[in-house]
């Protein structure tokens, strides 16, 4: 009478110390990957010009940051505006051609000075004088990345932040091959030469 | 006893769950269009049209006329040109080429090279009847010995059929500027 008793009680013990235990541990884990998600700066690196920085779906290294009187191509932006262009070289790194090299949706590089922002840049292939519309896998091109400035712009120090996709050869819906979740890669902080 | 046959059933479950997802073929290599070889005399039979390489040409640079304007394209890599002659078997079809490369990589066709007629990018193919195209791919040299053209119908080509054309062991001599005519 007594022994099922106790056989009876030391199960719900156990029972109740194993749930203590799994309960600890799923705080603790979550206390650790909050510590860990806090250890991870949030700020991008700073890259510097000639350093390859990750853009969308490929590899960019600028060279030069100039304001313009004239657009490097009568496609870039508006008319009778100055411009700042970034001269660089993007190479495709992914396994096909691609048409969204920036990504899609379109990770283009967003310009700031002066805690202002501007409107998105236009990305012309010097080698045509176009907008650069396909980027094929090991063919690296010289591009300009082209923003209007607006016309009370005093050259100062701006601030570029450049954004890359995630592959991931097997996504969580279908398993398939995805470039998903963007994220920002560096920050070229820089002064442009010319415009006074 | 009880315990033991049902840590051995979690165990087998397991284990074939596991075989299962390691053996069970992917999105990426399931979902692919039927690969169709080109025949000795290079004709290739799709399930909604028929082709044929008829040669390959290679340049650093291509002219062309569009719009009444004389255009340029020059490039690091190399120009590839697919001359085919193609024909829908059922219904009105655009065709797309695909180069696979040596490394294994796809190149899509350039749209640098545009508004020039006869090129894959804008023909139509209709039923019975023949007609020729181009098409213009942008290559790294070493991408074109070994490489592979494949032809499949515009659209969504899953569980449909593309042809394929093995690259001729001699490969085309390189032009400076080719010349593209209507």
């Amino acid at each position: 009478m007594v022994r099922p008793l106790l056989s009876s009680a030391f199960r719900q013990i156990w029972v109740r110390i194993a749930a203590t235990i799994g309960v600890i541990a799923a705080i603790a884990a979550t206390w650790w990957m909050k510590v860990e998600e806090a250890r991870v700066p949030d700020a991008p690196p700073r890259i510097a010009f000639d350093q390859p920085v990750k853009v969308g779906r490929g590899v960019f290294t600028p060279r030069r940051l100039t304001v313009e009187n004239t657009a490097p191509s009568p496609a870039a932006g508006a008319k009778g505006s100055r411009k700042l262009v970034l001269a660089g070289r993007l190479e495709n790194v992914t396994g096909e051609s691609q048409v969204a090299v920036f990504g899609f949706p379109e990770l283009l590089p967003v310009l700031s000075s002066g805690g202002r922002k501007f409107p998105a840049p236009q990305v012309i292939l010097d080698r045509d004088k176009e907008p650069l519309r396909q980027l094929h896998p090991r063919v690296a091109e010289d591009v300009s990345i082209v923003w209007d400035l607006p016309e009370n712009w005093r050259a100062q120090e701006v601030a570029i932040e450049f954004s890359a996709e995630q592959f991931k050869l097997k996504d969580n819906l279908y398993a398939k091959a995805s470039w998903l979740m963007p994220y920002p890669t560096g920050v070229l902080t820089a002064r442009p030469e010319g415009g006074a | 006893m009880k315990h033991l046959a049902n840590l051995v059933a979690a165990l087998l479950g397991a284990g074939f769950l596991g075989a299962m997802m390691n053996t069970l073929p992917d999105y990426n290599s399931s979902f692919q269009p039927f690969g169709v070889h080109a025949d000795e005399n290079g004709v290739g039979q799709g399930r909604l049209f028929k082709a044929k390489l008829v040669g390959l040409r290679s340049a650093g640079a291509i002219s062309y006329a569009a719009f009444g304007t004389d255009v340029v394209r020059d490039t690091s890599a190399t120009f590839l040109v697919a001359e085919l002659s193609i024909g829908a078997h059922k219904e009105s079809r655009q065709i797309e080429a695909i180069w696979l490369g040596a490394t294994g990589r796809q190149y899509s066709q350039t749209i640098r090279i545009e508004n020039v007629p006869h090129t894959l990018l804008s023909a139509w193919f209709q039923p019975g009847l023949e007609d020729t195209a181009l098409a213009v791919f942008e290559l790294p040299d070493d991408e074109i010995a070994g490489g592979t053209l494949a032809l499949l119908a515009r659209g969504d080509p899953i569980l449909d059929s593309a042809v394929h054309f093995a690259a001729p062991p001699t490969l085309p001599e390189k032009q400076d500027l080719l010349r593209l005519e209507p």
